[in-house]
């Protein structure tokens, strides 16, 4: 098939077995790569209701038709599991050489399983693929894992994903690093690679992928090229990479700060984009073919070093360790992610963790003593400490190691309040108050709150954003007007497409040249498949149903549901969210748990599930998912 | 005179410069004056088309409440407190 390998490797590190299959190719055409492909595989293989850190979850590490010819944004791996966060589906995806290292080592997807009795790692090379003692790697941080395995294999060319301590220790929020530049971040799925004594992947690869109309494909880069360096839409981005989002986030009122209690941050002009270009910018990378490059590196010495070796902070992490914490320090900024660049934790999830703990420390729920010192907002010593004590599960640091779902129930006196979470998973930095879509897409993502689902509301607010979509109509971000069905073609074109085929899907926010147009016709001159953007969407609303079906049949194990019991309760937002902004650019918002309801009732309604939020037989059977209906079925 | 404060774009032609005063009741007339100042943001910002490229949003300040305006460069701007210019940064 044209722009695959074809072949799937399959790891069972309980047995140190290794062996290759063929991709089943009506899999790959009905869910293209990526995500999809994941989400397919282990639908049909991983049990109800296991533990994420049993041996018997699996990781999928896939990447899809856009890896191999020179498109930009073309290079991502998208790892999905059992999230040990969630206890549900998790993916997550990152970008840079990794991704197209390992399509060229002739692979389409990695599948682990099992638990080594001892710390290894996978070293795959055209083809060949053994495993690797990793004892002496075992506690060292990404970066230094990374640089001893390159060392170890003696070529440079090598692109690792690696697991830093935080993932060895069980942090349920422990990223995976690729390159220790690029970061799979959120779902945990860091920690599943711990839980299987698994520290680290490694690739080598020189194969070539055919594809079906390369005169075709080149003349479509060539025009995408081009518009990306002229059409002014990339031009903030390549500048001031995701810390172009900084100022607008505060000026919309949107930037969380103070554990999302507010909503503007005073002093954001000392952590802007033009504050960072002036302190700790050293410099900028990019991904396969990306002319954007909107990577950030960033130097810092003194009191906060920050290398410029590994991957800069992005706005999420801004904010995450500037407003949200209070604090306003750019070099303390680049030191906190350069931890957990290190320790291998997303930045997230430890920046919300961090600010729960803050929050508790502040009405007295958490002592000194239990966090093994003050915990002040802004306070860099905090920060760190607390960085170091989650990594290796100190004192405090340990339960906040859980998350702060779990963190909450755990210390409890009312804690849950100000555990900002939604299905366990921590809210990215856009607070939903002000951006109504979000909300909606927080609510209902498999994965729980995250940001790279749906199309953020700030898009749509002018007149023609993507009308390919029917989205030509400017809509507010501040209502929930539309915004059920903008959220429902987003998650199914942009978060599940985007990840299946595997594609950069900033390159695809309007008004970004990578329209709905280019990325059909990319994906028909790569596969020959002759598809149209209705068919290309609807592989998208297959890939997120059978995600949601997924979630329905693990629900069954929980006391009291069986089959066709509701996942409504699941799709909610923290209580925080229902009292309104006092002030800023979305003053007076909020989100009440009526307004949910009501947006949930249309969403579902749209999407063809029932009620309770679980697809219908009618609805599976028309995106040809007949053969699971049974999973459903009251 | 208008102020128009930039939040995040053209640091390369402002010098990192977050503020300027420049006279114009048009939009078409604020980036003239702007281009006079900082050589260049009227190609960064009007398209060979003639119309404003979809990249940036203009939005306006009106007794403490900013409102995106339209994209439309011959329509005044009234009374404003000031101009902000923005990328149409949308999440990331
Ligand atoms: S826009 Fe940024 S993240 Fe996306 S491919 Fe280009 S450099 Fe990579």
């Amino acid at each position: 098939m044209k722009g695959y390998n074809g072949r799937l490797l399959r790891i069972d590190l309980s047995q140190h077995k290794i062996w290759e299959e063929d991709l089943d190719l009506g899999l790959a055409r009905k869910f293209v790569g990526g995500r999809g492909l994941g989400v397919a595989i282990l639908f049909r293989e991983l049990d109800n209701g296991i533990d994420p850190f049993s041996p018997q979850n699996k990781l999928v590490f896939a990447v899809g038709p856009f890896e191999g010819p020179p498109i930009p944004g073309g290079s991502r791996l998208v790892i999905t599991g059992k999230s040990p966060l969630t206890g549900l589906l998790g993916d997550s995806d990152l970008g840079g050489y990794f991704p197209l290292e390992m399509k060229r080592a002739g692979y389409d997807a990695i599948i682990v399983e099992g638990k080594s009795d001892r710390p290894v790692y996978l070293w795959v090379k055209d083809g060949c693929a053994e495993l690797r003692d990793a004892g002496v790697l075992w506690g060292r941080t990404t970066f230094e894992a990374q640089n001893a395995i390159i060392g170890e294999l003696g070529d440079d060319k090598v692109k690792v994903v690696t697991i830093g301590p935080a993932g060895e220790n069980l942090v349920r929020y422990a990223c995976i690093a690729g390159e220790v530049r690029y970061f799979a971040g959120r779902s945990g799925l860091g920690a599943v690679m711990g839980s299987k004594n698994l520290k680290a992947i490694a690739v080598r690869g020189t194969g070539k992928i055919d594809i079906a109309d390369p005169e075709g494909l080149s003349r479509l880069v060539r025009e995408l090229n081009h518009a990306i360096r002229t059409d002014g839409s990339c031009d903030s981005l390549a500048k001031y990479g995701t810390w172009n989002s900084t100022a607008p986030a505060n000026l919309n009122g949107i930037i969380p700060t103070k554990n999302f209690r507010f909503t503007t941050f005073d002093k954001t002009s000392e952590i802007d984009g033009d504050a960072m270009l002036r302190t700790i910018y050293a410099g900028h990378r990019t991904c396969p073919w990306c002319p954007v490059a909107c990577r950030r590196v960033v130097k810092s010495d003194g009191q906060y070093p920050a290398s410029p070796d590994l991957g800069g902070p992005q706005y999420e992490t801004v904010a995450a360790f500037g407003s949200l914490l209070l604090n306003s320090d750019p070099r303390v900024i680049a030191r906190a992610n350069e931890l957990c660049n290190l320790y291998g934790l997303d930045t997230i999830s430890a920046g919300v963790s961090i600010a729960f703990a803050m929050e508790c420390y502040e009405r007295g729920t958490l002592s000194r003593q239990e966090l093994g010192g003050d915990l002040k907002w802004g306070d860099p010593g905090g920060i760190f400490r607390m960085l170091e004590d989650i990594t290796y599960r100190r004192g405090a640091g340990d339960v906040l190691a859980e998350g702060v779902m779990r963190a909450s129930k755990a210390i409890g006196k009312g804690s849950e309040e100000w555990a900002m979470h939604v299905k366990g998973m921590e809210l990215p930095m856009h607070d939903p108050r002000g951006k109504k879509g979000q909300a909606i897409s927080y609510a209902t993502s498999m994965k729980g709150a995250d940001h790279m689902e749906s199309m953020h509301d700030e898009a749509f607010q002018r007149e023609s954003a993507l009308p390919q979509l029917g989205f030509a109509v400017p809509m507010s971000r501040k209502d929930f007007q539309g915004k059920p069905r903008l959220v429902k073609t987003m998650q199914d074109y942009w978060g599940a497409m985007a990840d299946s085929l595997t594609v950069c899907k900033l390159l695809m926010i309007p008004p970004r040249p990578f329209s709905p147009q280019r990325v059909v016709d990319a994906l028909n001159y790569v596969t020959g498949w002759g598809i149209d953007l209705e068919e290309f969407v609807r592989i998208g609303e297959r890939i997120y149903n059978l995600g949601r079906v997924f979630l329905a049949r693990e629900l069954r194990r929980e006391p009291g549901s069986g089959k066709g019991a509701s996942l409504r309760h699941l799709d909610a937002l923290p209580a925080r969210f229902s009292e309104p902004l006092a002030s800023g650019g979305s003053q007076g918002e909020r989100i009440s748990p009526e307004d949910l309801d009501r947006a949930l009732n249309e969403y579902y309604e749209l999407r063809g599930w029932n009620p309770g939020g679980i697809p219908t037989a009618s609805k599976l059977q028309e995106l040809e998912l007949q053969d699971i209906v049974g999973e459903i079925a009251p | 005179m208008t102020k128009v404060r930039f939040l995040s774009v053209f640091p390369d032609l402002t010098g990192g410069r977050r503020e300027s005063e420049v006279e114009g009741r048009t939009l078409r007339e604020i980036i003239a004056s702007l281009d006079e100042a900082f050589p260049g943001i009227k190609a960064r910002m009007i398209g060979p088309g003639g119309t404003l490229y979809p990249g940036f949003m203009v939005l306006a300040t009106r007794g403490g409440k900013t409102e995106p305006c339209r994209p439309e460069l011959d329509m005044e701007i009234g009374d404003v407190d000031e101009v902000i210019i923005a990328p149409v940064a949308a999440g990331g």
